[in-house]
């Protein structure tokens, strides 16, 4: 029986070590929470900046070009202010388990992440440069969504689920472009603030 | 005693060592101080149990300098894949014989 309990053992040993080598572990609940957070707020704010009736968002080239400029910098803020949030809580949790934030995992996860989520905002400015702001809701949800899944493989897997909501929420937002900014809202807010907590209620008790 | 005990490695009976050729089986090169954060030993000890693995011809150790820092990087080799893929089928079998 011995036997047994110590072959369990360098088994289990094996799985978590192979894990730790290739995965990005850093990975905190709050990090999500926060982004959520951060997002709602980011979505209030548009909402307020379009007249506050969550709903179908300018198009056209006689689009306000102040409203546009807004927006932009609102989209930024919420995007620096989550990767902040987001670096803050990973830093702290790498600390706490004992791991190097910066590694190979980290790198790939990173590459992972960043590569279409940069394609994503090149092809959020081609839609704003025709004037088809309607649709940048749903494009930032759909590449957010396929960054997701991607980077999923190099960290948490459940990350994939968060990913894949997204690129269905993003494509419900092409379909239905005055839902766009309450799916951004439900996307980018809602679904981080829930993952948030389940990750959180399942790694971090 | 259950016969398939017998395949099982010795050198990978130490707790450390299993960590070692876990972490290199699904990484290139490693370097030294990587392998130590995520094995969480010291110096002495990590340097011990890879010198071991080395003599068996299961890792190889490359040593480089990156700008004036001596870095010290280890890879599974060949026959330290195929040793510890063995292991772990043993390992399985022990499992499936009791159970």
């Amino acid at each position: 029986m011995d036997n047994i309990e110590s072959t369990l053992q360098d088994i289990s040993e094996i799985r978590s070590m192979m894990e730790k080598a290739t995965k990005f572990l850093s990975l905190s609940g709050l990090s999500g929470v926060s982004a959520g957070l951060i997002a709602l707020a980011g979505a209030w704010l548009a909402n307020a900046a379009l007249g506050g009736s969550w709903g179908r968002l300018p198009s056209g080239p006689s689009a306000g070009g102040d409203t546009v400029a807004y927006l932009v910098r609102d989209a930024l803020g919420v995007l620096v202010c989550a990767l902040a949030a987001s670096t803050l809580f990973s830093v702290r949790m790498a600390r706490r388990r004992g791991l190097r934030l910066w590694g190979p995992t980290t790198a790939y996860m990173l590459a992972a992440l960043f590569v279409p989520l940069a394609a994503g905002g090149a092809f959020c400015g081609v839609l704003m440069s025709g004037g088809s702001y309607a649709l940048i809701p749903s494009a930032m949800l759909v590449f957010y969504g396929l960054a997701l899944l991607g980077a999923g493989n190099f960290t948490f897997s459940e990350v994939r689920y968060l990913g894949a909501i997204d690129v269905l929420l993003g494509l419900t937002a092409g379909f239905r472009p005055e839902l766009g900014l309450v799916l951004w809202a439900g996307g980018f807010g809602i679904l981080h603030i829930v993952y948030g907590i389940l990750h959180y209620a399942k790694y971090e008790r | 005693m259950i016969s398939t005990v017998d395949t099982l490695n010795r050198v990978f009976d130490n707790r450390i060592r299993l960590a070692i050729m876990s972490v290199l089986s699904v990484r290139d090169e490693t370097e030294f101080n990587a392998l130590k954060q995520l094995l969480g030993v010291t110096d002495g000890n990590l340097a011990t149990h890879v010198a071991v693995l080395e003599r068996h011809r299961y890792l190889r150790v490359r040593k480089a300098f990156r700008g004036k820092k001596p870095r010290t990087t280890y890879a599974i080799t060949e026959s330290g894949r195929k040793a510890f893929a063995e292991h772990v089928a043993a390992l399985e079998r022990v499992i499936r014989g009791v159970a």
